[in-house]
């Protein structure tokens, strides 16, 4: 069996969902297992793990992560559907399964022979855009003869309208819904993305992109006071990160006399643990300690007008 | 009493050596990801091949750090740890090849052609780590020097190198291929253990050991940052190779990258000898 058209590959960090991934015997549990998967099976970072698999426990002990993502490609698959391009979306990740490596596997099975793959990061650094292209290579190879071919990556979106504007939606509606004037002198606009080693930002535009994207974002709210924070540093490390930290940032804007904090995780796609506790929990707990408000607006999910505008470079890509 | 008090202070400076092997076993540096995955995640020779390109240069200059410490050790009993160290490293229980030697032997193994192996683009952590070692060897104090290539690097190497093992392994390396991490595992704890008998005598005061352990902890975060480097390497290395024309995110980093040559080529040590007697 062989399918004529090519599919298109989401590929997503992912999140630990109930059923255990059988890497470890005996089982530590899902969450513990997708952060040892993360840091690495290792004694010395054993606290580490411990720390941040009991953020995943104040949430139930699993992550919404992947069924966003399940909803994003379902999102996509209809989007181009409507504009009749039969495009069969598959969704693989790098830390959960289904694994980038069985899906390729499935896809061969499946009979598909060349695929698009879409990175689901916004922001370009050698340990998510790279990686996770790497991962689909070590599938191919995996899958062996027969495996599909890459035809091509979806191009980087971190500028393009249809991501800031969906941003700038997801931050309007918290707003309102907070009743809060984004643009009123004693209210802020904190937009993160997770922090990453100095010395791998100095290799990738990263940051660069960040920046840019917080820029357009911010031009579409009408140019609220903003400022860029880098949040989910690992705590153990003994090397400069991405700065300034959340925490920094709340600190200096209390210190500025703002009273309202809105906050938004431009460099996720969905609402995951990191989001959710890092920024959400403790960024809220860090800002009522310098009593200041804060509010967590969403992050961009299925959006519209995100979702046409993957639609559009996959479109584009596929007419080539 | 005075045997007493002796033996007060060498229990103290155990207890203080204790607690730095503990340290050094729950540093970043050492339980690195890249280190830790090596169980989880698949590695090729080629991922091998990009480490020992970025790796060789430490390797190759290690020697260099002891020699300069040996230069401004304070003393024969100093001066005895690092000597019995360096003859190891000159090939004494490697059948005479010195460690670059036995290592070039494994970069071969992992697809490096003889001859080119200083011609790689270096990771500005891999420049940034020698750099640093050549800091704390040459300007720190003596002690600060000593935590860096003692505990620093022969506490750490055994633990981060069995992750290595591991790694290779899977990646189908032979026996002989590994020959160089597998005797880093046995010569590391025996300098290991030498070091910590040298290490009872200069860790007496509360100064000399804030300065060894000032010493190791720099070195592990050069290490740290070390294999960030290398991952970022590695990640975007095995990209370009399985998928070419895809541009990784790192695309265009490499340009302006110096190769070992160069950096041999550009390296200048100043070693000030007077600060000798700062430390007697």
């Amino acid at each position: 069996m062989s399918c004529p058209t090519p599919a298109l590959l989401m590929v997503a960090f992912g999140g630990p969902t109930p059923g255990c991934c059988e890497r470890f015997t005996p089982c530590p549990g899902e969450a513990h297992c997708f952060v040892s998967g993360i840091l690495g099976h290792n004694p010395a970072r054993r606290q580490r793990i411990a720390e941040v698999a009991a953020h995943y426990q104040e949430f139930g002990g699993y992550s919404e992560f992947n069924a966003y993502t399940r909803k994003q490609a379902e999102a996509l698959a209809a989007e181009l559907g409507s504009r009749g391009l039969d495009v069969p979306v598959w969704c693989g990740y790098h830390h959960w399964r289904p694994y980038v490596r069985e899906v390729v596997a499935d896809m061969k099975a499946a009979g598909v022979r060349e695929m698009l793959v879409l990175i689901m990061a916004p922001h370009q650094s050698s340990v998510s855009w790279d990686l996770y292209l790497r991962i689909v290579g070590e599938g191919i190879e995996q899958a062996g003869a027969g495996a599909p071919r890459v035809i091509g990556v979806v191009e980087p979106w971190w500028n393009e309208a249809g991501f800031t504007g969906a941003i700038a939606d997801r931050i309007t509606e918290a707003s309102c819904r907070e009743g809060i004037d984004l643009c009123a002198p004693d209210t802020a606009l904190l937009l993160t993305a997770h922090a990453v080693p100095e010395s791998l930002s100095r290799t990738a535009p990263y940051c660069k992109q960040i920046e840019e994207t917080a820029a357009l974002v911010a031009t579409q709210l009408g140019g609220p006071d903003y400022r860029v924070a880098y949040q989910s540093q690992s705590g153990d490390s003994a090397v400069p990160w991405t700065q300034p930290m959340v925490e920094d940032v709340i600190a200096a804007y209390a210190d500025a006399g703002k009273s309202t904090i809105v906050g938004n995780a431009i460099g996720f796609l969905c609402d995951n643990i990191e989001v959710l506790y890092d920024l959400g929990v403790e960024g809220r707990r860090c800002a009522a300690e310098h009593g200041v408000r804060f509010v967590r607006a969403e992050s961009v999910h299925s959006h519209p007008a995100f979702i046409r505008m993957l639609a559009d470079r996959v479109a584009a890509k596929l007419a080539r | 009493m005075v045997s007493a008090v002796v033996c007060q202070e060498t229990q103290s400076a155990r207890d203080f050596l204790r607690s730095l092997r503990e340290e050094i076993q729950c540093h970043p540096g050492v339980g690195h990801s890249l280190l830790g995955r090596m169980l989880t995640d698949p590695r090729t020779r080629h991922d091998f091949k990009i480490l020992a390109s970025q790796h060789y240069p430490l390797v190759a200059n290690f020697t260099t750090y002891m020699e300069l410490l040996l230069l401004r050790a304070p003393s024969s009993e100093a001066k005895r740890w690092l000597a019995k160290v360096l003859v190891d490293e000159y090939g004494e229980r490697s059948h005479g090849d010195d460690h670059a030697a036995s290592y070039r032997a494994f970069m071969h193994a992992a697809g490096i052609a003889p001859g080119s192996e200083a011609s790689y683009p270096l990771h500005p952590e891999v420049v940034g780590f020698i750099r640093e070692h050549y800091r704390i060897c040459t300007q720190e104090p003596f002690l600060v020097g000593l935590g860096a290539v003692g505990p620093g690097h022969e506490w750490s190497i055994p633990t981060m190198f069995e992750h290595v093992m591991t790694g290779l392994r899977k990646a189908g390396f032979a026996a002989d291929d590994m020959t160089y991490w597998a005797m880093h595992l046995d010569q590391d704890a025996d300098h290991g253990a030498w070091l910590e008998e040298a290490l009872v005598a200069f860790c007496e005061t509360p100064e000399a050991r804030e300065q060894i352990r000032r010493g190791a902890l720099l070195s592990l975060k050069a290490r740290e940052q070390f294999w960030w480097g290398v991952l970022d390497k590695i990640s975007s290395e095995r990209t370009k190779a399985m998928l070419p024309g895809v541009a990784p995110a790192t695309a265009g980093a490499e340009d302006t990258q110096p190769t070992y040559a160069d950096l041999r080529q550009g390296l200048e040590i100043r070693v000030d000898l007077g600060a000798v007697s700062d430390i007697l």
